[in-house]
């Protein structure tokens, strides 16, 4: 206990928290709603395509990578949610193609033009998030305090749209609703999020933060609005968890969050078999 | 639904008012000799905290730090060269690391093998070198662990 107290006093790691909490709440709330449109895969597509962004940044040796790479993830975000009936790509062949093409170039860019003398270190933090969340400088933590605040805004003034769109859009469009506005909507929300998530999990993680918490709680929870409350605190108090546990353990941030998830969802496996 | 996330939010803001408080971790939470023991913290910690001396170093200037890595320095002759020497910090993946330069205060009578595990302490400070902004330890104690 004297040994938290002690890390607690250290400003990045009271940061690491905030917007680990941030993170995980905001992705939480996206999950739910492309876990029920069958789209969990989006979230690894969009980290990837983040990822060959931020390579692309690095090579250009952009100071503020977050300009180059927010806009391009939420321009894939569009294209992936909004784009795939006008192009005649959709779904997972769409997700695959944008994943793997982004993954490979962005390797493939850092390798021909790398600025930087431990490549596969730089390479590994990033798809794996072992210690990103706890470098983060307070002007990153206020944008992350910001940009979540705005995606919780939406969740909150629109819910009630979403669950329509979410289970029914063809309804929701025939009922006068402005579908692919709030498709739109949708897709810069992704992509955000996306973009926050890769410094808590890291790219290749990046799915579980989005899929475990909304599983978890369908596994006992039977109402849309359940579930998402559901998937938040259980979201928040895993990465919660997962942070400290890291902290005092010396593990890897990324993936003992990921493993706070997967034991979560386990449980309440269980929880909701014993219930029926 | 809007109150629950009304009160998360609001929740949220205040703990990231809670975050504020300087950039550096308090003296009486730290070891008596050492203002920034970083031998006391896990490897996670110790990297980021590292990340954040190389990225930062404003904050630690004149400050004391304890570290302990993996020795490494420039052989000339056969001999360590004193000029160049280094302790390497890994992260916890050991994908990663942080090589952490400092300047003795006197030359041991015998160094540590190339590579083997030391703690050093030494004063932090900065130094210009060809543009840039490095770091290091100077007045710096070096200690065999093995």
């Amino acid at each position: 206990m004297d040994k938290l107290v002690i890390y607690l006093s250290y400003p990045f790691v009271r940061y690491a928290l905030i917007a680990g909490v941030l993170i995980a709440l905001c992705s939480s709330l996206l999950g739910v709603t492309l876990v029920l449109r069958r789209m969990s895969f989006l979230g690894d597509g969009l980290s990837h395509a983040a990822f060959g962004a931020m390579s692309l940044a690095a090579v250009l040796n952009l100071t503020h990578q977050m300009l180059l790479v927010l806009p391009l993830t939420v321009a894939c975000a569009i294209v992936l949610l909004c784009g795939g009936k006008r192009w005649n790509l959709q779904g997972d062949a769409a997700i695959a193609m944008v994943s793997v093409s982004s993954l490979a170039i962005g390797y493939l860019l850092m390798n021909l033009f790398s600025s930087s003398v431990n490549l596969s270190g730089d390479v590994c933090t990033t798809l794996f998030g072992s210690t990103s969340i706890l470098t983060l400088r307070p002007l990153e933590v206020w944008l992350c305090v910001g940009l979540s605040a705005a995606v919780l805004a939406l969740f909150v003034l629109c819910y009630h749209k979403l669950f329509a769109i979410t289970f029914d859009e063809t309804f929701a469009q025939a009922a006068g609703m402005p579908v692919r506005a709030y498709r739109l909507a949708l897709a810069v929300v992704v992509g955000v999020v996306i973009v926050l998530a890769m410094n808590l999990v890291g790219s290749l993680l990046i799915s579980a933060l989005i899929v475990f918490p909304a599983l978890s709680a369908m596994r006992v929870i039977r109402s849309f609005r359940g579930v998402v409350v559901g998937a938040a605190v259980i979201s928040v108090v895993c990465a919660l968890v997962g942070i400290l546990v890291s902290v005092m353990a010396g593990t890897p941030v990324g993936s003992t969050v990921v493993a706070a998830n997967l034991m979560v969802f386990v449980f309440m496996s269980v929880v909701g078999g014993v219930k029926g | 639904m809007k109150r629950w996330t009304a009160s998360l939010l609001a929740l949220c803001l205040a703990l990231s008012l809670a975050a504020c408080g300087g950039d550096a971790a308090p003296r009486q939470s730290q070891g008596v000799d050492a203002d920034v023991d970083l031998t006391q913290l896990s490897s996670t910690l110790v990297y980021a905290e590292v990340y954040n001396m190389a990225s930062n170093p404003q904050s630690y200037v004149g400050k004391t730090v304890r570290m302990k890595g993996n020795l490494v320095y420039q052989v000339v002759n056969g001999q360590p060269n004193p000029d160049y020497m280094a302790c390497l910090i890994s992260d916890a993946t050991a994908c990663c690391a942080q090589g952490v330069e400092f300047v003795l205060a006197q030359p041991p009578a015998q160094y540590p093998e190339l590579g083997s595990t030391v703690t050093v302490t030494g004063v932090f400070a900065t130094y210009e070198s060809s543009g840039l902004t490095q770091i290091r330890l100077e007045q710096a104690e070096l200690r065999s662990n093995q």
